[in-house]
């Protein structure tokens, strides 16, 4: 799957940098009619650059959006918050079955030792 | 790795217009160039305010802690029956059924106890990366490669045929990566290739929020715990793990440390904190209300990347699968690794702490499950 990506990424690629680097037009055929621009208003998303400017600028703006959120949030030290994950842990240890490890007779999984009725 | 070099030097050539464009787009690409700017203002104000509060680290605090002893843990039961890879399996919260998916498109749900097979449906698809239990243990969800996630009600009468009852109940535009019932059995979230996570109505099918954010595939999703409220972590290819406010769709953390893709999200039993493993061949673990990442567990000696992780009871233990056959079990607040497990005979490709934590499964692409205690 991670080769299949690589190739389909490749080829798009091959195809913008021969065509879109530079932001010239791709080889024009005789039947386009299509003036030459300076800017070039080709269909070829590549070769659009009002196209590509006003999604980044959406993609920008979302983006700064985002960060002014999270930018935003209230936050504890570190000292403060290893405190009480160390807290917690220490008040469910106990009952922990993993961290304390109770005896095969509490626990289903464990081989129970068979008994002899006297 | 060659490859992706090559590729971000193409993306690099492929460059900004030249200057003849910019004098007569100025106003579009002043927006854009200050957008920027303040992009990376606010990126750097995030780093400088969680650098303030990073007074110490976790492993620090934890000096005081006892710490942990020897560790026996060896496999109490192996469930035989999946004729391929072992992709996904989850808990009944009865604590003692178990679902598990394969690459072949089986999907069985097993007695833990007896290893007994009780429900066995085969989906339409292969790679069925995704299974979860229902929390009424009356349905399994599934999905993979068919970019959906159906439920199956499970019946009482073994010979009724699963597949008959199916319902089809998220569509995605690329594969299932991960599922998970919320607190009942009429709503699941979904993660999937397609970038995005979404949350649906299993009743009627229709899609309740979406959550868009990530940069590529998201390959994993875990609930907070039910008493912190509506939140949900995911993790994906683009290295970062994102906290979401289910009501609204809204990211509302986010973090990136991690080298390489995320494999599994995991949260701590208080909800205050989740540890993520990645491809990077670490765990890491990330405080919600420090906002950063306090612990990394790894060790010169782990190369192999991380495909699970889960957390014991009290959140004291760490349990990672890796792709190198093996189970590493780490003290969380010393940082340190406690056990090392071996079994499987391929990599470890799931991994979850029973809902009582007595045990912990693993199912790996040996075919086999196993149950640890």
């Amino acid at each position: 799957n991670f080769s299949v990506d690589i190739f389909i990424e490749l080829r798009e690629l091959r195809v913008g940098l021969f065509h879109g680097s530079t932001l010239k037009p791709p080889p024009q055929n005789k039947q386009t009619k299509q003036p030459q621009h300076k800017q070039n208003k080709g269909t070829n998303p590549f070769l659009d650059p009002r196209g590509q400017s006003s999604s980044s600028i959406v993609q920008a703006r979302r983006t700064v959006q985002q960060l002014r959120i999270e930018a935003s949030i209230e936050r504890i030290k570190v000292s403060k918050a290893s405190s009480e994950l160390m807290r917690y842990c220490g008040e469910h240890a106990k009952n922990d079955p993993l961290l304390m490890g109770i005896p095969a007779s509490e626990n289903p999984f464990k081989d129970k030792k068979p008994c002899t009725v006297l | 790795k060659y490859l992706s070099t090559f590729i971000k030097t193409l993306k690099y050539m492929r460059s900004p217009p030249t200057p003849e464009m910019a004098t007569q787009e100025v106003p579009l690409n002043e927006t854009l160039a200050h957008l920027k700017t303040e992009s990376e203002t606010l990126k750097s104000k995030l780093e400088e305010e969680r650098a303030k509060l990073h007074d110490v680290e976790l492993h620090q605090v934890a000096e005081k802690v006892e710490g942990l002893g020897q560790f026996v843990m060896k496999t109490r039961r192996t469930l035989k029956g999946h004729g391929n890879k072992v992709l996904c399996m989850d808990w009944c919260k009865d604590k003692r059924r178990i679902v598990s998916s394969s690459q072949d498109g089986k999907v069985i749900v097993w007695d833990a106890f007896t290893t007994n097979k009780e429900h066995a449906v085969t989906m339409p698809c292969t790679w069925v990366m995704a299974c979860a239990y229902a929390p009424s243990g009356c349905a399994v969800a599934c999905g993979g490669l068919d970019n959906k996630c159906s439920v199956y009600p499970l019946s009482l009468d073994k010979n009724e045929n699963l597949a008959a009852k199916k319902k089809s109940v998220a569509m995605h535009t690329n594969y299932l990566s991960a599922c998970s019932f919320t607190n009942s059995d009429m709503q699941i979230l979904t993660s999937s290739g397609d970038g995005t996570c979404a949350l649906w109505d299993v009743e009627s099918g229709q899609l309740l929020q979406s959550f868009h954010g990530h940069a590529a595939d998201v390959l994993c999703l875990d609930l907070a715990p039910s008493e912190t409220g509506n939140t949900f972590v995911s993790g994906g290819c683009d290295k970062k793990a994102n906290v979401w406010d289910m009501r609204s769709g809204q990211c509302i953390q986010s973090f990136e440390t991690h080298e390489s893709d995320i494999n599994s999200v995991r949260y701590y039993p208080s909800g205050d904190a989740f540890a993520s493993g990645s491809d990077d061949a670490t765990c890491r673990l990330y405080d919600l209300r420090a906002d950063r990442e306090v612990a990394i567990y790894s060790k010169d000696s782990i190369i192999f990347g991380v495909s699970s992780v889960d957390f014991s009871l009290s959140g004291r233990l760490l349990f990672g699968g890796y792709n190198d056959y093996t189970i590493n079990v780490w003290d969380v607040l010393k940082g340190t690794r406690v056990s090392i497990l071996f079994g499987h005979e391929n990599r470890v490709s799931t991994l979850r702490v029973s809902p009582d934590g007595t045990a912990f499964c693993t199912g790996s692409w040996d075919h086999t499950l196993r149950i640890w205690a």
